[in-house]
């Protein structure tokens, strides 16, 4: 069961509100349906989804709206997800990393890494890492674009000297929010573990 | 006997110009809350909605946007009835609403929806 929220045709904003007159959503679910191949008299790429509200007496009896002078579409934004990787063999501390979207053309996924290069590969603030084996932080030195294709992640030797081979590390950015401030629009990541040769 | 003991409901009189819930244009799923004071204003509530857009997903006032719909069919439940003696139906319980959408997608997307 989830909370939604639906925009009308007039901008309004329609859900129901809380015991202290707060608005949030009404209780619904959805399900969705898989793409089939089109007939002959169908375009390709519609698919459908439904949705049952749940309580019909928060859907008609409570149901309240608040105006809202933007388009759901254009305002608000969906994020893709970004699957982290190392895109090439790490050298000592230096770890060669770049981010995948998955698409459902076979082992084809699209690389984020030319759009970003200038941002999220550039800027080592919005990168972090984890030992894994401490749950401690190791700091992140730098990350620079690399000809090659990805980012040149840089950790802090010291502490990277101080693993032990077949240690693990957990390397992830910051949270959507903050990548968004920082220019990288649109994706929120998903860490990856490097295991120290 | 005052009729207010038969119910909680009022008047029936209708407000000039009260918004009805027009035409459906997109759902989004939101746990959040919009408080009186950010539902007050028009950007107080943008700037709350928009920023919950930009959370993460396993954030609990994380909004989803769902595609734009093309088509929407009404797929609200039948009431349930039941019978008097006599064989009188009464509306027992209200059928919950629903509806069923189109929109334009991809293979990718589905995939993300369905999960």
């Amino acid at each position: 069961m989830l909370t939604v929220i639906v925009q009308d045709s007039k901008k309004n904003i329609w859900g129901t509100q809380d015991a202290d007159k707060n608005f949030i959503g009404r209780k619904a679910i959805l399900f969705f349906d898989g793409l089939d191949h089109p007939g002959d008299d169908q375009a390709a790429g519609v698919g459908y989804f439904d949705i049952i509200f749940l309580d019909a007496i928060e859907n008609y009896d409570d149901a309240f709206f608040i105006t809202a002078d933007f388009n759901f579409q254009t305002a608000l934004s969906a994020l893709l997800d970004v699957q982290l990787f190392e895109k090439a063999v790490a050298i000592a501390n230096v770890l060669k990393v770049s981010g995948l979207v998955d698409t459902a053309q076979i082992n084809a996924p699209f690389d984020i890494y030319e759009d970003n290069k200038l941002t999220l590969f550039s800027t080592g603030a919005l990168w972090a890492i984890k030992d894994l084996q401490t749950n401690a932080a190791i700091a992140v030195t730098s990350i620079a674009p690399n000809a090659a294709g990805y980012g040149d992640l840089t950790a802090n030797a010291v502490a990277y000297a101080a693993l032990s081979s077949g240690d693990k590390i957990e390397v992830y950015t910051v949270l959507p929010p903050a990548l968004d401030a920082a220019g990288v629009k649109g994706i929120e990541t998903i860490s990856f573990i490097h295991t120290k040769p | 006997m005052s009729i207010q003991l038969c119910g909680q409901g009022g008047n029936t009189g209708g407000v000039k110009c009260a918004v009805s819930p027009d035409k459906l244009q997109t759902i989004a799923i939101w746990g959040g809350t919009l408080t009186p004071s950010e539902y007050a204003t028009l950007t107080a509530a943008k700037t709350t909605l928009v920023a919950d857009g930009k959370l993460s997903k396993n954030d609990d006032s994380k909004l989803f946007l769902l595609p734009l719909r093309m088509n929407m069919e009404n797929k609200k439940e039948a009431n349930t009835e039941q019978t008097f003696s006599n064989g009188v139906k009464v509306v027992a319980r209200e059928g919950l609403p629903g509806y069923r959408f189109s929109y334009f997608t991809s293979t990718a997307q589905v995939k993300s929806c369905v999960h």
